[in-house]
């Protein structure tokens, strides 16, 4: 065996990924061979200083969160778990649920169109803020933005920091959707803007879930009010966004 | 059924009938979650993206999980990990670049404060060098170095032959000795500190 040929196997042999006929070639070379002797030291040398300098790190508990939620809101499930229940129920009683369904199209259309509308709307103040002003009152904790929102709206909406969580609150302002002034809270995650929209909860509920121009939509009730929230921020983080918000 | 669209306040819906695949998934899968994060963490080279990789490469991963078939999953999940981030580096390959050359931010120091350990020294240096290597070196140092897999389970990952794992892993390492200035008769800086560490 040539030096060159020994060379370029010193790192397979430094692995143990030789078959026994070719490492002892290459073993009964390197005995004699000092230039490969050290060069099978330096090759050492270089996995210990590999392992030694890009020792394991732990991913962060939080994207262990974010991934925990995002499993469990993954579409995916909805749109498998819907065939199998499916298959439970008789064929008749599909075939009636599909004929009442029919009878129901006009007015599920209708309300469909008219929460569409709601969402898209809110969607438009959203990107209207990102070209104009986003914020009326400016913060960084909630109890500056709270009681800004006293006297402009007739109501007054929970506002939480999550700061800590890695989604800071930047400040508020009111806009108007569906006919009636809302209050707009602006938090950003990274370059990423999200508005979170808060009314009394009414007739004017937007889908839970909607997506247009590459924004998402998730919309929810809880204590009296309906919360819908926008962003282009990525869908796993923004449903761990949501959940620290019901949370709250 | 246009009721089906609108998910009425219903992120839960789902949540309990489905609880079981999903307990299964994370079961399997979420105890990789380390050697997910640190195989996108040293092939994104940022770790923004490489959280945002690993995300992706979650859910993806749980959208094939029929496809999965008891195999060795930490060995299924990774493959998915390094598709996720070479095709989002493939996207971004200007970024990519601008990053491969940007040398100021891959110097090797020549001063040391005091404060700085040594041993946090040479951990930044090797990183750097890891960093200069083209993505598929790189992948095959973690994935022998970190997680200690056999040539087979690299081939089988990065989908090449093993013949293929054995000269990227042989031409990766000679590129890190010389980055690190570790060679036959070495010539000061890190080398020495390395080469003492070890007698």
């Amino acid at each position: 065996m040539t030096c060159e040929e020994a060379r370029s196997l010193l790192s397979a042999r430094m692995d143990g990924e030789l078959d026994p006929h070719l490492r002892a070639e290459v073993e009964a070379h390197v005995k004699t061979c000092s230039a490969c002797t050290k060069d099978a030291e330096t090759l050492e040398t270089v996995s210990m200083a590999v392992r030694n300098g890009i020792s394991r790190s732990t991913a962060p508990q939080y994207l262990r969160d974010n991934i925990r939620f995002a499993l469990r809101a993954a579409d995916y499930v909805e749109r498998r778990q819907a065939p199998a229940r499916w298959k439970q129920w008789g064929a008749a009683a599909a075939a009636a649920v599909f004929i009442a369904a029919l009878g129901m199209a006009p007015f599920l259309v209708n309300a469909r169109n008219h929460r569409q509308a709601v969402a898209q709307e809110l969607l438009s103040a959203h990107e209207r803020a990102l070209v104009g002003r986003e914020v009326d009152v400016v913060s960084t904790d909630r109890h500056t933005v709270k009681p800004w929102f006293n006297g402009k709206l007739p109501f007054s909406p929970p506002v939480a920091d999550l700061a800590a969580q890695g989604f800071p609150l930047q400040g508020g302002r009111v806009d108007y959707a569906g006919g009636r002034p809302v209050a707009a809270l602006v938090y950003r995650r990274r370059l990423h803007r999200i508005d979170v929209f808060i009314w009394p909860a009414g007739d004017s509920t937007p889908p839970a879930r909607f997506e247009s121009n590459g924004y998402r939509e998730i919309s929810w009730k809880k204590d009296g009010f309906t919360f819908t929230c926008i962003s282009d921020l990525n869908a796993a983080e923004l449903a761990s966004f949501v959940r620290l918000l019901q949370s709250q | 059924m246009a009721a089906g669209r609108i998910h009425d306040n219903s992120m839960k819906a789902g949540w309990s009938s489905s609880a079981r695949l999903e307990a299964e998934f994370e079961r399997i899968f979420l105890p990789h979650l380390d050697a997910a994060w640190n195989l996108a963490r040293l092939l994104m080279r940022n770790p923004q993206d490489a959280e945002d990789a690993v995300q992706e490469a979650y859910l993806k991963a749980l959208r094939s999980f029929s496809g999965f078939r008891g195999e060795s999953s930490r060995s299924w999940l990774l493959a998915i990990v390094r598709n996720t981030c070479f095709t989002w580096m493939r996207n971004n390959r200007e970024r990519a670049d601008q990053a491969e050359f940007r040398e100021e931010i891959h110097a090797v120091p020549t001063a040391t404060p005091e404060t700085q350990s040594l041993s946090r020294e040479r951990s930044d240096a090797v990183t750097r060098c890891i960093d200069l290597l083209p993505a598929d070196f790189r992948e095959a140092i973690v994935l022998r170095e970190l997680e200690q897999m056999s040539y087979r389970e690299i081939a089988g990952i990065t989908g090449v032959p093993s013949g293929t794992v054995m000269s990227r892993l042989a031409r990766a390492r000679s590129r890190l000795a010389s980055c690190l200035k570790i060679s036959l008769g070495g010539t000061g800086g890190p080398v020495n500190a390395i080469a003492e560490q070890r007698s």
